[in-house]
Parts: structure tokens; sequence; C-alpha cells
């Protein structure tokens, strides 16, 4: 199949996702996980700290 | 038979753009329009520059120019001029910090290895995935399962062989740290410049220029989000979604009970600073490749190639997840927060690189 369908389709689906999602969720600000108190990581995990 | 065209696609990103825009600033105000808006500057600038980093390394490996690697360090020290003082003046912004351990060790090599076989790494696929390069199109859904694979795994190996977070000078006035990393970042830029100098190699003046513009971006999104540019926390968190959209319940997992993560898990995905960054950079680059009619060019690469990225995409996902992150989260904001994780990060995934390179050459990759 040409890329352009298939990277068309992608975009489509992908968009409805995330609009799906946005809909369906509670919204609140915006934030990373590595900003939340005990993170010691970027992803959010609290490893320990020496 | 359908036909898609240029024109068709730069109007559906704009929609996309224009939606998704709207959508953020009805939840995070004015914030979440400029995050969306410095994603598409970045990935308008990635794909204008081709500011790749699997290539750069690769070409240091393969014929021993070191001009791409030289500009990321280029890249890590103009960014540590801000983000350091910007960090310890500012209670509300924080550094990519994370610990030096095992994990960390076997993610960047996995991470780094896989970067040469799908011939990207974090950011390079988002761009050129953006840009509808088909090699991506396979390797951006195996990076989504391999983050999440990765979340599985993290928590049971975080604390084997610890040392904990290591902050570089970091007992020092925010001067004198801002200092130290600096000159050590800027040093390794001076090192590969005179062996380029060596070896009568130019540097690229344009990527001094795409250097110059990263650093400004990147310095934005930390100013604006609170935290350094990240991008694989984003594909883990759509794929956790999708997961629980199968009715795999992630939810349930070690990881997604850490407070940040099952916070990120519950709400909107464009609650998630890392998801709206990269969306953004998959519409910047797919507008810049639609005006400048880069879709045309993107033919199906062979079957080895298409396997390759695959095996590549799953790699850096599970890499990425064990060590904290890839080559803009892990070594661009760790070393440029000042973190000795991020330094590890590079001298592990460039040694994956150099494995991903020789498979590369076994296979015939061009």
């Amino acid at each position: 199949m040409n890329g352009k369908i298939v990277y068309t389709i992608i975009i489509i689906l992908a968009l409805a996702l995330v609009i799906y999602d946005h809909l369906t969720s509670p919204v609140s600000s915006l934030s990373s996980p590595g900003q939340t108190q005990e993170a010691c990581a970027p992803c959010g995990a609290p490893c320990k700290v020496e | 038979m359908l036909k898609v065209d240029n024109i068709s696609i730069f109007a559906l990103l704009i929609l996309a753009g224009l939606l998704l825009g709207l959508l953020s600033f009805f939840d995070s105000g004015i914030q979440g329009i400029i995050l969306l808006l410095l994603g598409i500057s970045l990935g308008a600038v990635f794909l204008f520059f081709q500011y790749g980093f699997a290539s750069g390394w690769r070409n240091l490996i393969l014929n021993k120019n070191p001009s791409m690697i030289s500009y990321h360090f280029l890249l890590a020290a103009l960014c540590c001029i801000i983000f350091i003082p910007l960090i310890e003046l500012s209670p509300n912004i924080i550094g990519s910090y994370a610990p030096v351990n095992l994990s960390l060790l076997i993610g960047a090599f996995i991470f780094g290895f896989g970067m040469q076989l799908a011939n990207g790494c974090g950011s390079g696929v988002l761009f050129t995935f953006g840009s509808g390069s088909t090699r991506m199109i396979v390797a951006l859904p195996f990076f989504i399962i391999g983050s999440v694979i990765g979340t599985l795994i993290l928590p049971f190996v975080i604390d084997i062989m610890s040392i904990g977070q290591i902050i570089i000078a970091g007992d020092t006035p925010a001067i004198l740290k801002t200092l130290v990393n600096f000159s050590a970042l800027f040093g390794v830029y001076l090192f590969f410049n005179s062996y380029a100098r060596r070896k009568n190699i130019k540097l690229d003046k344009r990527l001094l220029l795409g250097t110059f513009t990263v650093a400004i971006l990147c310095i934005l999104v930390l100013f604006f989000s609170g935290s350094p540019w990240g991008v694989t926390y984003g594909f883990t968190l759509w794929g956790a979604k999708l997961f629980q959209a199968f009715g795999i319940p992630i939810e349930s997992f070690t990881f997604w009970n850490y407070s940040g993560p099952k916070r990120s898990l519950e709400h909107s995905v464009l609650s998630d600073t890392s998801s709206l960054l990269n969306i953004g950079m998959i519409i910047g680059a797919g507008l810049l490749a639609s005006v400048i009619g880069l879709f045309s060019s993107n033919k199906w690469p062979s079957k080895v190639e298409l396997i390759s990225a695959a095996l590549g995409g799953l790699l850096m996902g599970i890499g990425a997840r064990l060590s904290f992150g890839c080559n803009i989260g892990a070594f661009l904001g760790g070393t440029a927060s000042g973190s000795l994780h991020g330094w590890v990060w590079f001298i592990m995934a460039f040694i994956g690189t150099y494995f991903g390179v020789a498979y590369r050459e076994k296979v015939g990759f061009k």
C-alpha cells in the first residue's frame, strides 16, 4: 500500500483516539511524571536516593 | 484507488493541530498552546536541519567524522548555561535526574543498539515518522510496545547496583555548578572540534545554526513546562492507554501505581507534557514535509530493513524505560541538568551504537 495512504490513515486514527481519550478522561493541568514529589527519575519512578 | 496528495496531508495536519490546540487550551490554557507550538517548531527544525543522533554517531564510527556528535555536546553545553540556574532558582522547575544503576547501563546499551537498527533515536523516530518515513511507520508502534514492556521490568531492577542520583558539583553554588558542567560539555565539543580539524573535516556551519535553534527551543520547553524536554514517556503513556483499551489491566502493574505515571494514565493524554510535545513534533515535521514535497519520495524499504526497524523500535522502547529516557530526556536533559546519569547514558548508548553499526554492516544496510 502507498506510504502516504498508510500515513494518512494512522494520523486520522491517532487523532480520533486522542480526542476520544481527552473527552472521556478527567482533565488536569499539564505535568510530567517526574514532577511528582516522590519521583527521582523523569519517568516518575521513586528510586532510592543515596 | 484512493489518492492522497501533499495538500491533503497539509490540510489534515493543520486541522489536527487546530483541534488539539483548542482542546489543550480549554484545559491547560495558554501553556498548552505554547507547548504544542514548541513541539511543532521542534519537529520542523529537526527535519529542516536533519538533526539526527543515530546518523551522527554512526558517522563518527564509520567515517571518523565527529561533526554531528560535536554539535550534540555543544547543544547540551548551551542548554546547561540556562538549565542549571533555572532549576536552582525556581522551585517549580525540575531537572532531569536519575540514578546510576544497572538498568541505566543495560538500557542505554540496548537503546544505542536499537537506534542503529531503526535508523533513528527517540526524536529521530518522531520527526521522520511525522515526515512520512515508511520505516518509522513500522518502528514507532514497536517503540511504543517496547516502552510499555520496559515499565513492567523497571520496578524490579531499579535498585540493583544503584549508587543513586549523582549531581555533578552538586554541593556547590549554582554558578560554580553551571561552570563545571558547562566546561565538561564544552570541553568534549572542543575535543571533537580539534579532532575534526586534524582530520581536515570541515564542521557543517548549517548544523551550528540548527544547534542554537534547538537549544533555544529546549530552554523554552524547560521554562514553560517546568521540566526538561523528554520524548519517550509520551510513547509509554500512549502504549499503556492502548493496552488498557484492549483489556490489559496495565494499571495494576507496579510502575503504573507510582503517583506520576498513575496520574498521567488516569488523565487525558493532552495533560501530559511529553505527549503534547510529541504530537506537536509529528505535526510540525509533517507540515514541513508536505510543503517541501518529501512525502512523494517515501518508498517502502526492504523486508530486512523493516524487520530491523521493528526490532530496533522494540529495543529502544525497552531501553528507554530502563535507562530513564533517550538521547533527549536522558543524554541532553541529564547532562544539561548536571546529572551524572546523562554522561553514563551517553557512554553506554555509544557502545551499543558501535555494535548496532556492526550489525548494519553485516546485513548490508546503506
